[in-house]
């Protein structure tokens, strides 16, 4: 069970270009620390039950990702409180925040740790990993020699070893090929029925139908619609033009 | 009013796959030991000699030092090469160890953003990286003085000195790494702060031999303090009396909690403002 209640986001971002020690105590003279404040979030009220797959639609900068930094703990709300009872995978997202200058191996036992393996058990995981991400000959190569998908897909395959039964999926579709996009569906589809909890943004409204059993709708980090997909993918599809000057 | 609730429970789920994983002090272990381990092999990586270099570094700086201060300025003080090279390992580890926080911050910020974990391991991680080199350059100075000078019981305290600096270093790295996240400078301060540092350590010369207020300094200085009882222990075969020691001890350990309190204070901060 998640529960978000009242939720926002506000981020400050500073006219300064450079935050240094030098730049505050010329600013303090002089005008004083100005900054913009950015509603990333507004006001958001949100449940989601054990075992539901919950899909978030909206405009490029609508607040969808800053919402599951804020679910999975990454970002502390402005204000609001979030209530979840439950361990939660990392945000699997394009890249996982992974070490680019580091080999896929050395990624690979990071990420094990963090998910809270011991080396023993990664070590049984690594050809498993290194198999689904079809990168069996690049595991010493460094990641930043690898294409982007190649890494995509090393993430997503090494974010799926994480038992939490709550999942966070940020746009994971978009790169990989049809083989590989094949692979990931038939993955959403186990979790699926191994009951975890799922939130999933994606632009992809095909893969947001087939999987989802309540799609929401957010722009400009407020929720708009909360309902069954296929009608939450209409509406979303007729007014995406309108919602975005609301 | 914020107020995040998060309590771990195990899978609910009938179906979920059953693995028996480690718990949460073993996990954040095998965190720190992951990410210090990558760094420290990254550090050898690319060099011919590899990892033979960790130990072939501070061998060549012993064989500079013993050069300059036997040949160039011949020095008065009592065992000198021991003393210069108490002094140069344990600073240099104190440097690396500082200033590594910043940029380990700053490497690991992309990761702050996928994942929840205490932020302080990274820092706690690129101590460890630091400790590696330290501990064989400790191992090393103690052989020295070992087979070129004398072998006593009270060489064994070595490894009192040696915590106090590694629990120093790890703290003051917490406080700067957070004030990185606003002040981005802090790094560049850090460098002139810990060049002055070592002229107001006794790295190179004998506090009770300079001018008063320098000696006071140094004296009050913690790295400087933990250097008189590394080498009244491993060199002069004497003690500090007890209430420098209880005193510094207490320090150093006080510094490494109010650093780690301050941290997880802020630590929040770190995936929004650094990445």
């Amino acid at each position: 069970m998640i529960i978000l209640e009242n939720i926002s986001k506000v981020f400050k971002i500073p006219h300064e270009r450079t935050k240094t020690l030098f730049h505050k105590i010329i600013s303090i003279s002089k005008r004083g620390y100005t900054y913009e404040e950015l509603f990333a979030l507004k006001n958001i009220s949100l449940r989601v039950r054990q075992g539901e797959f919950v899909g978030i639609i909206g405009k490029n900068g609508s607040g969808k990702s800053t919402l599951l930094r804020v679910i999975a703990g990454i970002y502390r709300p402005s204000s609001g409180t979030v209530t979840v009872n439950e361990e939660i995978s990392p945000l699997l997202e394009l890249g996982l925040g992974f070490d680019p200058s580091f080999s896929c191996l050395d990624n690979i036992y990071v990420y094990g740790a963090l998910l809270g393996y011991s080396r023993k058990q990664m070590a049984k995981k690594v050809e498993e990993i290194l198999a689904f991400a079809e990168l069996e000959r690049f595991a010493d190569a460094k990641l930043e020699t690898l294409s982007s998908g190649m890494r995509m897909r090393l993430a997503f395959a090494i974010a799926i070893q994480s038992v939490a039964p709550v999942i966070l999926v940020d746009e994971v579709l978009a790169v990989g090929d049809k083989v590989f996009a094949e692979k990931c569906r038939s993955v959403f589809r186990r979790l699926k029925a191994e009951g975890r909890t799922i939130i999933f943004v994606s632009h992809d409204m095909g893969a947001i139908k087939e999987f989802c059993d309540r799609v929401i709708v957010i722009s400009d980090g407020r929720i708009v619609k909360d309902g069954d997909p296929s009608a939450m993918v209409t509406f979303y599809n007729q007014n995406i033009l309108k919602i975005a000057n609301t | 009013m914020t107020n995040i609730q998060t309590t771990t429970v195990n899978i609910t789920a009938d179906n979920a796959p059953a693995v028996r994983r480690t718990t949460k002090w073993r996990q954040y272990y095998n965190i720190v030991r992951e990410l210090a381990l990558v760094d420290f092999r990254k550090k050898y990586h690319d060099s011919t000699l590899g990892y033979f270099w960790s130990m072939l570094n501070p061998l060549l700086i012993f064989a500079v030092y013993h050069f300059v201060f036997s040949y160039l300025f011949v020095s008065k003080l009592h065992k000198f090469t021991l003393y210069l090279l108490t002094g140069v390992f344990f600073y240099n580890f104190f440097m690396d160890a500082t200033s590594s926080a910043i940029g380990a911050l700053r490497r690991r910020s992309r990761l702050t953003k996928t994942i929840y974990f205490p932020r302080y391991l990274i820092v706690f991680s690129s101590s460890a990286t630091a400790v590696f080199s330290f501990a064989i350059n400790t191992l090393l100075i103690c052989a020295v003085a070992m087979i070129f000078d004398h072998v006593s019981f009270l060489q064994i305290f070595v490894i009192v000195p040696f915590i106090l600096l590694i629990l120093l270093a790890t703290g003051i790295g917490m406080m700067i790494a957070i004030l990185f996240i606003h002040f981005r400078d802090i790094s560049d301060i850090w460098t002139v702060l810990l060049t002055l540092g070592f002229w107001l350590t006794p790295v190179m010369y004998d506090p009770t031999y300079v001018p008063a207020p320098l000696a006071n300094v140094a004296l009050l200085n913690p790295v400087g303090r933990i250097l008189v009882m590394l080498r009244g222990f491993l060199i002069y075969d004497n003690y500090p009396p007890w209430t420098f020691t209880i005193s510094t001890i207490l320090f150093c350990v006080g510094i490494f909690f109010f650093g780690w309190w301050i941290f997880v204070k802020y630590e929040h901060r770190i995936p929004e403002y650094v990445a």
